[in-house]
């Protein structure tokens, strides 16, 4: 009949041709297991017309007419089996299975338990799966060519940022440092001014006040005895050196009282590098000076322009 | 040997017995039926004069156990433990076993003019049965079952391939459409309906 082993076994076991071990063995098996009894059916199916065909050999046909055809169900089949080949011999058509219309070719071919429409849809199946993977590793990479490419982007905006702050704080400094020149080159003017027009014996009188009496000392310093500066009569301008111990302001102002309480304050004056360190230079015109006492005070000039007093000084003009 | 008929099998026992299939009611009555049609295919293999009989007394036997709360792991395997032993029993006990088909012992002629009346008429049932079927299987029917021998192989082989399914698939098919034709031309030879209903195509 040209069958497997295995549909072999079972026609062994519906003629009865097999040992009592291999009997139960199937006969569990198709109890327990469904697929397996429906493999017996065909099985059954292609014995019963073997044996209405005459195919069967001898042997196996005493057997089958011995063991198979037992009870009145298999005798019924029997029957129809005959019934069905004398009905399919009656009607059999000269279409062979080739001449199958298209129609019937193609739901042939959509029927899900079809080997070629299963065989296409997994290949279509695999196809996408492959093209989805495609796209995906695709994606990935582009993406991460971005993620590159963005990152090295913000790397540098970065960098272009740091090196604009950097440039600004130079910028920023360099200002600073250019003020300070600025005000070094006015002091040195200032200093070469005064070098340039030092006071002279007829027309100036330079007379060197010390510290005075500093704020800290204040309150606590004996009364200080008048420096007495004398004017010649051709004199015309007292310059005062009044000394720092410590220079602690950008400017400074001279506020020149006498004794009946009147005040003439000097312009904004700077410190200068002398040979007691620093020291404030004040010009007071002679002429607005007449003998007597004055009280000279000096005070440093704060960022908002308020004054804070650093030292007074007593002097005493005495005309000769 | 006879058979112990102080238990029976109540609407409760085999409710039990249905669970243990499944618990879905509809697909424990579906496995239910499934699994007597192999009983009664064995029973039968065994020659017993009356499978339905025994596949009672085994269903009983299995119900009963599950009702005293054994705990069965294969209930399958159970199963066909207990048809065993009823098949030993029962072919220990010579009034339920059968020796072949009942019937007259009939001389050969007469025995030929039976077989020849029954094919008549079987085929005229069959003519009508398959009236029944859809077009295209009544033409598949006729194209499988045409046996010519050995060519029939190579046909089956080559219809397969045409209709785009695998030769098994084929097989199944062609079972399901001859169990209906075989049911069909059962009833109307007007043979016993227990019979029929068991082993023709299974009504939903």
């Amino acid at each position: 009949m040209g069958v497997s082993k295995k549909e072999n076994r079972l026609v062994r076991y519906l003629l009865g041709d097999v040992t009592e071990s291999d009997r139960e063995a199937i006969e569990a098996q198709y109890i327990e297991d469904e697929d397996y009894f429906a493999e017996l059916q065909l099985a059954e199916d292609d014995l019963i017309d073997a044996y209405v065909n005459e195919r069967l050999g001898a042997r196996d046909r005493a057997l089958f007419e011995k063991n198979f055809i037992t009870s009145q169900r298999q005798q019924e089949r029997v029957r129809s089996a005959r019934a069905l080949l004398a009905f399919t011999r009656k009607h059999k058509s000269p279409t062979t299975p080739e001449r199958l219309s298209l129609g019937q070719r193609l739901r042939a071919f959509f029927q899900f338990d079809a080997p070629t429409f299963r065989w296409a849809l997994v290949a279509g199946m695999a196809l996408a799966i492959v093209a989805a993977g495609w796209f995906g590793v695709e994606v990935l990479r582009l993406r991460s060519q971005l993620d590159v490419a963005q990152s090295e982007r913000d790397q540098e905006i970065r960098e272009k940022l740091e090196e604009i702050a950097r440039l600004k704080q130079e910028f920023q400094q360099a200002d600073a440092d250019k003020e300070r020149l600025n005000e070094e080159i006015r002091r040195r003017q200032e200093e070469i001014e005064l070098l340039r027009h030092p006071s002279s014996a007829d027309n100036a009188v330079v007379a060197r006040l010390g510290y005075g009496v500093t704020e800290s000392i204040r309150g606590n310093s004996p009364p200080q005895e008048p420096r007495t500066i004398s004017l010649p009569p051709h004199a015309k301008t007292v310059r005062l050196q009044l000394d720092l111990k410590q220079d602690s302001y950008a400017t400074y102002v001279v506020t020149l009282a006498n004794a009946h309480g009147n005040k003439v304050k000097s312009r904004p004056l700077r410190a200068f590098k002398t040979a007691m360190g620093r020291s404030v230079i004040a010009e007071i015109p002679a002429k607005d000076l007449a003998p007597g006492d004055y009280l000279l005070f000096l005070d440093g000039v704060m960022e908002n322009d308020e004054t804070r007093g650093v030292s007074e000084f007593l002097i005493r003009i005495v005309r000769k | 040997m006879s058979y112990k008929k102080d238990w029976k099998l109540t609407q409760e026992a085999l409710d039990e017995f249905l669970s243990c299939l499944s618990h879905d009611r509809d697909e424990a009555a579906a496995e239910y039926l499934k699994l007597w049609k192999r009983l009664y295919y064995y029973f039968e293999k065994r020659r017993a004069a009356d499978p339905t009989r025994l596949i009672d007394i085994t269903i009983d036997r299995a119900a009963r156990t599950i009702m005293t709360g054994e705990k069965i792991r294969n209930l399958l395997a159970f199963v066909f433990g207990i048809a065993h032993n009823v098949a030993r029993e029962y072919w220990d006990s010579p009034e339920m076993r059968s020796d072949g088909l009942d019937g007259d012992v009939l001389d050969d002629r007469t025995r030929d003019d039976e077989e020849r009346l029954d094919l008549e008429r079987r085929l005229d049932c069959l003519e009508r049965c398959a009236e029944m079927l859809p077009e295209t299987e009544r033409q598949n029917v006729i194209d499988y079952y045409s046996l010519e021998k050995r060519a029939n192989i190579d046909r089956r082989k080559r219809m397969a391939e045409v209709l785009g399914i695998s030769q098994i698939t084929l097989r199944v098919r062609m079972h399901r459409i001859r169990e209906k034709l075989e049911e069909c031309i059962t009833k109307c030879m007007g043979i016993q309906e227990k019979e029929a209903k068991h082993f023709g195509h299974i009504p939903t």
